[in-house]
């Protein structure tokens, strides 16, 4: 009994140090397995939950007070940047559409007067409500930055309606004290009932928020709903068509296929198929995605040859990644893992779930040209604005077909 | 096939290399490999594990991407485009485990170039040949072993290739299988191909092999038939025995002696002994030896050598 016991104990024992001595023999999955948390937690730590950070804002002011801009000049985490009172409302929308800004603000004219009246004052703010991630952030963080200078405005308040009250309770006093001396008596009522009469008519609203956001999206407001798709789909795409044509090479070189293609052709070919095969993945994918997009009520005028180019992009830039990918790992689990260690960043940074703007500059830096970002900016603009798609794609599509047929010379196509 | 193609084919050797060296991680593969494969011929190249016939093989198919120097010709063409002249069987096991026999068969075809209803067509009559009566709708993880090779070297010969590569065929394969296949190759050599192939199997390769090339640190060693081999090996005669006691003093004196004499110890184990002898006189200068050091001993035979011995003195 005590044998078997033992005998059972050897094989556990054996079982796991098998496992462990692959994991470290297998330099590449252990290399892997160690770098994946290191990216994404460092990611996490140092990139995508930033305590400081500033947001280019241009400001429209049109109250041009000394109230208006130090009201801006104030804002906690936001960049100000003034423009030409022509056209700026305009101008400033087209700055925000081309990404040149991220945000606009408009401060109509009376601000100052408003606030001096104690009454409300409002603060135009426009956005990108496209830009998911930002949007967002948006609908909180203009009115917290605000904060400060609106409390400035209500202790300024408060210390005015103590000085009123006070200056009606002395008057009050007096009438007491003197109500035989008929001419004052007459003036410190007037006095008082002027007082008072201030305090009745003081705006609530302005006690509640002394200035008013009106965020006003620069896109049609339908637009939020639809423009899901423009990140969901590059995503989607970038996870599924790395890990398939990934693992779809090493299956090939397992089953001994790599071997017959090269002993029969060009390399080149396999590619050109393995890209067309992906290609008509990434469109179905995008129909299931399109559809239960249409389902819940967004609406799309894209034009069928832009999506034909924005899937052939996709399609080309990801398989690609997934070849190299393939050639370089040795099995798919090791192919699995560095799909992870690329797809997983590449979305953390995308835009989709942190805003890109409030990222340290570096990384909104590498945002700008790393390709998930540039697919997700490409989709917005072939499938939400009908616009056509720019050609630095094919940059990206011949880098990677130079550093495919490299491998493929280095002979990792064995 | 047309008269221009038929006039093509007599003008130009089927395969030629010349001077090829290749490199791998800084160590020299190949060095200086000039080949001539003509048609109708079968050869068959041997060499240690790691002497770089596998490397050969792979440079002739284009599977390795370019050799450094020199020039592999397929009918007069560079190798990487004459790639459908040649079909190369790879060692391992190629198809796609996945699909069924009839969909490899299409898909092999394809890669090669050929049309679906051409290649099921040419699968059929090469199973015929290669006695593989299956249902075409199995999948190859239901084949035996024998049947998994036989299905592999069809896969590569859909096309009807010109020049047949085949890296190490035998390798896992029965005597009946292994016969199999050695007639489907001479069938193959009878239709006027040329036909290149690796093997451990050395006696087998004699036998059926009109040309041995014996490969040997990246170099031809040898390119001839096994007579000449013998010759340049100066080794007409195998002689073997087994002592029924040898001290370490004994097999010191033996070794030197044959140094001496120019007597190869082939193989010793234990008691055993081969000798490679060039001349039958040498059997009784060695009995000679043994009575003066006082050994008893069995002879266990005295022949003319096969290829696995003269290989071994190679």
């Amino acid at each position: 009994m005590k044998e078997m016991f033992l005998s059972r104990g050897r094989k556990f024992y054996g079982y796991l140090k098998k496992d462990f001595l692959l994991l470290v023999k297998r330099r590449k999955y252990l290399y892997l397995f160690i770098l994946l948390p290191l990216i994404i937690a460092g990611l996490f730590l140092f990139a995508l939950n930033p305590f400081d950070y500033e947001i280019d804002v241009g400001v429209c002011d049109f109250d041009s007070s000394p109230m208006s801009t130090q009201a801006f000049s104030g804002l906690n985490g936001f960049r100000p940047v003034f423009l030409e009172e022509e056209n700026c409302v305009d101008n400033l929308i087209l700055m925000i559409k081309s990404g040149e800004i991220s945000l606009g603000m408009e401060i109509g004219e009376g601000f100052s007067q408003n606030l001096e009246n104690l009454e409300q004052s409002k603060i135009v703010v426009y956005y990108d409500n496209t830009d998911i991630a930002f949007a967002n952030l948006i609908s909180w963080r203009v009115d917290s930055s605000l904060e400060p200078f609106e409390r400035g405005i209500i202790d300024s308040l408060n210390s005015q309606l103590k000085e009123r009250v006070s200056s009606a309770r002395s008057g009050a006093e007096f009438i007491l004290e003197f109500n035989s001396v008929s001419g004052k008596l007459e003036e410190k009522v007037e006095e008082i009932d002027s007082d008072l009469k201030s305090i009745e008519n003081m705006n609530t609203e302005f006690l509640v928020n002394p200035i008013w956001t009106d965020k006003r999206p620069v896109y049609n407001a339908e637009l939020k709903k639809s423009s899901g798709i423009a990140f969901i789909f590059p995503i989607l795409a970038l996870f599924v068509i790395l890990m398939l044509s990934s693992t779809s090479v090493i299956y090939d070189k397992k089953t001994g296929f790599l071997t017959r293609v090269k002993s029969s052709t060009s390399p080149m070919v396999y590619l050109f198929a393995k890209i067309v095969f992906f290609s008509v993945l990434v469109f179905a994918q995008f129909l299931i995605i399109l559809l239960l997009f249409m389902l819940y009520g967004s609406s799309y005028s894209f034009s069928l040859l832009g999506l034909v180019e924005l899937i052939v992009f996709i399609a080309i830039f990801d398989s690609l990644f997934g070849v190299i990918i393939g050639l370089v790992s040795n099995n798919e689990g090791i192919a699995v893992l560095f799909s992870l260690i690329i797809a997983f960043p590449l979305m953390l940074i995308s835009g989709v779930f942190f805003p890109i703007q409030t990222l340290p500059d570096a990384v909104q830096y590498l945002g700008k040209i790393l390709p998930l970002n540039y697919q997700i900016l490409t989709s917005k603009s072939v499938l939400l604005f009908n616009q056509g798609i720019p050609n630095t794609w094919m940059y990206f599509a011949a880098g990677l077909f130079i550093v495919v047929w490299w491998l493929i010379k280095k002979d990792k196509f064995s | 096939m047309g008269i221009k193609e038929w006039l093509f084919s007599k003008l130009k050797k089927p395969l030629v290399s010349e001077n090829v060296r290749f490199s791998y991680s800084q160590q020299e593969i190949l060095k200086d490999i000039s080949l001539n494969i003509k048609e109708k011929e079968i050869v068959a190249i041997i060499g240690k594990s790691g002497s770089g016939k596998s490397t050969f093989l792979k440079l002739i198919a284009g599977i390795i991407p370019k050799q450094k120097y020199g020039k592999i010709r397929i009918f007069g063409m560079p190798n990487f485009l004459g790639k459908n002249k040649v079909g190369f069987v790879p060692q391992d096991l190629s198809f796609i485990p996945d699909l069924s026999l009839m969909d490899n068969v299409r898909i092999a075809g394809l890669n090669l170039g050929v049309k679906e209803k051409d290649a099921i067509k040419r699968a059929s009559e090469l199973m015929k040949l290669l006695k593989l009566d299956e249902d075409m709708n199995k999948k190859p993880n239901q084949m035996s072993g024998g049947q998994k090779v036989r299905f592999n070297v069809i896969l590569s010969l859909l096309h009807d290739p010109q020049i047949i590569i085949l890296d190490e065929p035998f390798v896992g394969l029965d005597f009946l299988n292994r016969r199999l296949l050695w007639h489907f190759i001479g069938s193959m050599k009878r239709k006027k191909k040329s036909i290149v192939l690796t093997s451990h199997l050395l006696t087998e390769a004699q036998e059926h092999a009109d040309r041995l090339i014996i490969l040997k640190d990246g170099r031809v060693f040898f390119n001839g038939n096994l007579e000449k081999l013998k010759k340049k090996l100066k080794m007409n005669f195998i002689f073997e025995v087994k002592f029924s006691k040898l001290t370490k003093d004994s097999l010191d004196k033996i070794k030197k002696f044959c140094v001496y004499k120019d007597i190869k110890i082939l193989d010793y184990y234990e008691k055993y002994f081969m000798f490679g002898l060039q001349k039958e006189k040498n059997k009784n200068i060695l009995l000679k030896l043994f009575d003066k050091l006082k050994l008893n001993y069995k002879e266990t035979g005295f022949r003319e050598p096969n290829l696995d011995e003269t290989f071994l003195k190679a």
